[in-house]
């Protein structure tokens, strides 16, 4: 009795489910069989053939290890043709089975290439995060950049130091404005200059009229001690009392005296400090000077702007230049070329 | 007394002051203008004993300020001196024409200032 692929599948199924009891289906089973003669021929059938498949299995375990062995050493994407060797022999092997252990076997393939695409993007993106900046030149180049531009501006220094090139026209190195700028600046540290003489002028006046009260106290003291002193010339007290009272009314004095001195250097310093307004006159003049001189050289230079820009020769005869062709490199040079 | 200190430098108005201070004035007794038409402004609203003005500043120069005092008014009559930095013979001529009183031409000193001070005031 011979039984097709789906039959035998369906037993197969059937005796696993012997494993894992399911009365229900086992009933029906024996319901469909009917006869336990035929059953055991079935059964016999079934154990030959799981034997045979088995058997099938393994070899064709064996050899799909072995593909996905090679297919994980080479492009995986070739096993996904139909025509490949491995699953050639598969199917040799086992048509009916074939099918579904392809499927398997590509899903595996598949899932490897996959897994390798992904792992490899992975690990591109990785080096595309953390490294791409180490690894890219932009950097080199900003670095490269900014080394020409420190050689192109030392180089432009030089020759501004040598008188070959003008200063640059921005607002520190322009004359007129730096002068103004100047002239300004030194106004108002001046007056900064004038606050801080004014107020030890005034705490000057402060101490002086806090110590005239006590100097004319300590005066009428020494009146009032010398009187006594004369009179009891015997007490001491009134002795050592005018002598401590002198000393006082001559460190009085010498206060006084100090205000007085410091208070007409610093007239002195502010008479001086009218050289600040005669500088700036003087500034003032030069910054007058040159702006008539820019517009005479502008008056001079000017012309009606009616003329078109003239094109004028690089290299004229007479110049110092090197690159200057004489007449035989011209016949030389017109001889070469009419020979193209 | 009140003085009128008229100067565009902010430094040498309070130098002026300052040296006004040691011929014994308070700050009370003297105003400061910054330019001629300023102190044209204040003369026209207040009362001045003296005018000390300078000669180059902006707006109105202290030359076309005496020529606007003599020229009529309440301070016709008033002492004028003028402080600068001018020191040339045609601009003191200049000067003393338009109606200046005196001349002083800077840098100065007190004393300068009080000897012309008390030359005009008598």
């Amino acid at each position: 009795m011979s039984m097709s692929q789906e039959e035998i599948e369906a037993l197969m199924s059937g005796i696993e489910v012997e494993d894992t009891p399911n009365p229900e289906e086992n009933s029906k089973e024996i319901e469909i069989v009917d006869e336990k003669n035929e059953i055991d021929e079935i059964s016999e059938l079934i154990n030959s053939e799981i034997t045979e498949v088995s058997s099938a299995d393994a070899f064709n375990m064996d050899e799909t290890s072995e593909i996905m062995h090679e297919n994980e050493n080479t492009q995986v994407n070739q096993s996904k043709d139909g025509d490949t060797g491995p699953d050639k022999s598969v199917n040799n092997s086992n048509n009916n089975e074939s099918s579904e252990e392809e499927l398997s076997i590509d899903e595996l393939v598949n899932s490897i290439a996959s897994e390798d695409s992904s792992e490899q993007n992975m690990e591109i993106d990785s080096i595309n995060d953390t490294n791409m900046n180490q690894i890219l030149p932009e950097p080199v180049v900003e670095q490269i950049s900014s080394n020409h531009e420190e050689i192109g501006k030392g180089w432009a220094e030089s020759k501004i130091d040598q008188g070959v090139f003008p200063f640059p026209v921005d607002k520190d190195t322009q004359v007129v404005n730096q002068l103004s700028q100047v002239a300004s600046d030194s106004e108002e540290k001046a007056s900064k200059i004038l606050d801080t003489l004014s107020l030890v002028l005034d705490n000057n006046d402060f101490v002086t009229k806090e110590i005239k009260p006590l100097d004319e106290f300590v005066i009428s003291q020494i009146a009032l001690l010398e009187t006594l002193n004369e009179k009891f010339p015997n007490i001491a007290q009134f002795k050592d009392n005018l002598t401590q009272a002198k000393f006082l009314e001559n460190n009085c004095k010498n206060v006084l005296q100090n205000c007085d001195d410091e208070n007409m250097e610093i007239y002195g310093a502010m008479e001086l400090m009218q050289f600040n307004d005669i500088n700036r006159q003087k500034i003032e003049r030069v910054m007058s000077v040159i702006r008539k001189l820019s517009t005479y050289l502008n008056n001079l230079f000017e012309d009606d702007n009616s003329h078109k820009e003239i094109v004028v020769a690089k290299h004229i005869t007479g110049d110092t230049q090197t690159d200057l062709v004489g007449a035989d490199d011209l016949e030389s040079l017109i001889e070469e070329y009419s020979k193209g | 007394m009140k003085i009128l200190i008229v100067d565009d430098s902010s430094t040498m108005r309070r130098i002026i002051g300052n040296v006004v201070q040691q011929l014994g004035f308070s700050k009370d007794d003297f105003d400061e203008a910054e330019d001629g038409v300023v102190a044209w402004s204040m003369l026209q609203k207040g009362q001045y004993d003296i005018v000390l003005t300078d000669w180059n500043m902006p707006n109105m120069n202290g030359l076309d300020l005496v020529k606007h005092i003599r020229g009529g008014g309440a301070h016709q009559k008033t002492p004028i001196i003028m402080i600068t930095t001018e020191g040339g013979k045609m601009e003191v001529i200049t000067a003393l024409k338009a109606g200046v009183n005196n001349y002083i031409v800077k840098p100065f000193n007190a004393a300068i200032l009080k000897e012309k001070l008390d030359g005009v005031l008598k």
